[in-house]
């Protein structure tokens, strides 16, 4: 049966991603650079603009690309939020505000992300060599798992920061 | 923290709200607009008819065998057997389904010539010979057919070959009557 889901739904979810980042963005202003929600907003209108461009040539392109190149925007999208999460941990030591952020975006996102993905029938049908996605998807939630762990429990990682100085 | 900063604060996030807001309806409308905007490929059957080994004189194949007409004979007190007037042919390497369904029949119920007909069937015989169903048949009640109902679905597999068998029984008083019957094939992708 044929997915409700169209692989534009993965841009537009980036879309989603992209503003909600840029909003967080503008209430943290004090903590981020000034700019960061403005460049934020800029994307989520490249994402627009990558919408209006397979509307327009949605015969033309074929799912397997559409797939892809729809699939990229939301992986750019969601290296953002992880990205930001590690400039809160790691460049301004905020780990309480990177805690909560992990646990109040970064994680939900990454759950509800996958969780389209994984119904999404092109990656239910897809026959890539060695199920790389698939394989992709698990090793992400591996080394999400363990970053949250990290930041929960941050004097581990400041005692491995020691050890490495010593 | 100054009062300057306090106020522009809500101003630039309700700037950036607005756009956000702006961003995503317009994005979500042009999602809904690809998601409306179907395409249909016409391709050709994936089952279709062929010609049979007994292919009656005067009967006609449609373009793309999607359709069919037979022009079959039948004598008075005999029955005629037609192994393989016309074949239904999975042309591609998946399995489908299909199903025969009663569509018309003239002269109807009613009508005297009816009675001149004893029994109509149409037979689905796979390559090795069996059949695949036999339950198709039009039979007569003095001027009334009793009718088939739609068959089940059938599975017909890759690139297999159903013959179609028709079986014609006339009454031992039959005159020059001829019957049109109507069916169709469905075919489930």
């Amino acid at each position: 049966m044929q997915s409700p889901l169209l692989p534009e739904f993965f841009a537009l979810l980036g879309i989603d991603v992209f503003l909600m980042l840029s909003l967080l963005s503008c209430l943290l202003d004090d903590r981020l650079p000034k700019a960061i929600p403005y460049i934020y907003q800029i994307a989520a209108l490249v994402g627009y603009g990558h919408l209006l461009i397979s509307k327009e040539f949605f015969v033309i392109f074929g799912e397997y690309m559409r797939f892809w190149y729809c699939f990229l925007y939301l992986i750019v999208a969601l290296g953002n939020i992880v990205a930001v999460n590690i400039y809160l941990a790691v460049a301004r030591g905020q780990w309480g505000l990177a805690k909560i952020w992990s646990g109040a975006v970064t994680f939900p996102t990454m759950v509800i992300s996958m969780f389209f993905i994984s119904n999404y029938t092109f990656v239910q049908e897809a026959t890539l060599p060695l199920l790389t996605l698939q394989v992709g998807l698990i090793v992400s939630v591996v080394v999400m798992g363990m970053s949250i762990c990290l930041l929960l429990s941050p004097e581990a990682m400041r005692n491995a920061f020691r050890k490495e100085r010593r | 923290m100054n009062r300057e900063t306090l106020s522009k604060k809500p101003v630039k996030f309700l700037t950036l709200l607005l756009t956000a807001m702006l961003i995503a309806t317009a994005s979500a409308a042009v999602y809904y607009g690809i998601l409306m905007k179907p395409s249909i490929a016409i391709t050709g059957a994936k089952v279709r008819f062929t010609q049979g080994d007994d292919w009656p004189s005067g009967s006609q194949m449609g373009d793309n065998g999607t359709f069919v007409s037979l022009s079959l004979k039948a004598y008075p007190n005999v029955t005629v057997y037609y192994e393989e007037p016309v074949n239904i042919t999975n042309t591609e390497a998946a399995i489908h389904q299909i199903r025969l369904r009663p569509v018309s029949i003239s002269p109807d119920n009613g009508n005297s010539a009816v009675s001149n007909f004893t029994k109509i069937a149409f037979v689905l015989v796979a390559l090795n010979g069996s059949s695949v169903q036999k339950n198709f048949n039009y039979t007569t009640s003095g001027d009334t057919w009793v009718k088939p109902s739609t068959t089940g679905w059938m599975n017909i597999l890759n690139d297999e070959e159903f013959a179609v068998r028709v079986e014609i029984t006339t009454a031992p008083s039959a005159n020059a009557v001829s019957v049109t019957i109507e069916i169709a094939v469905d075919v489930k992708e």
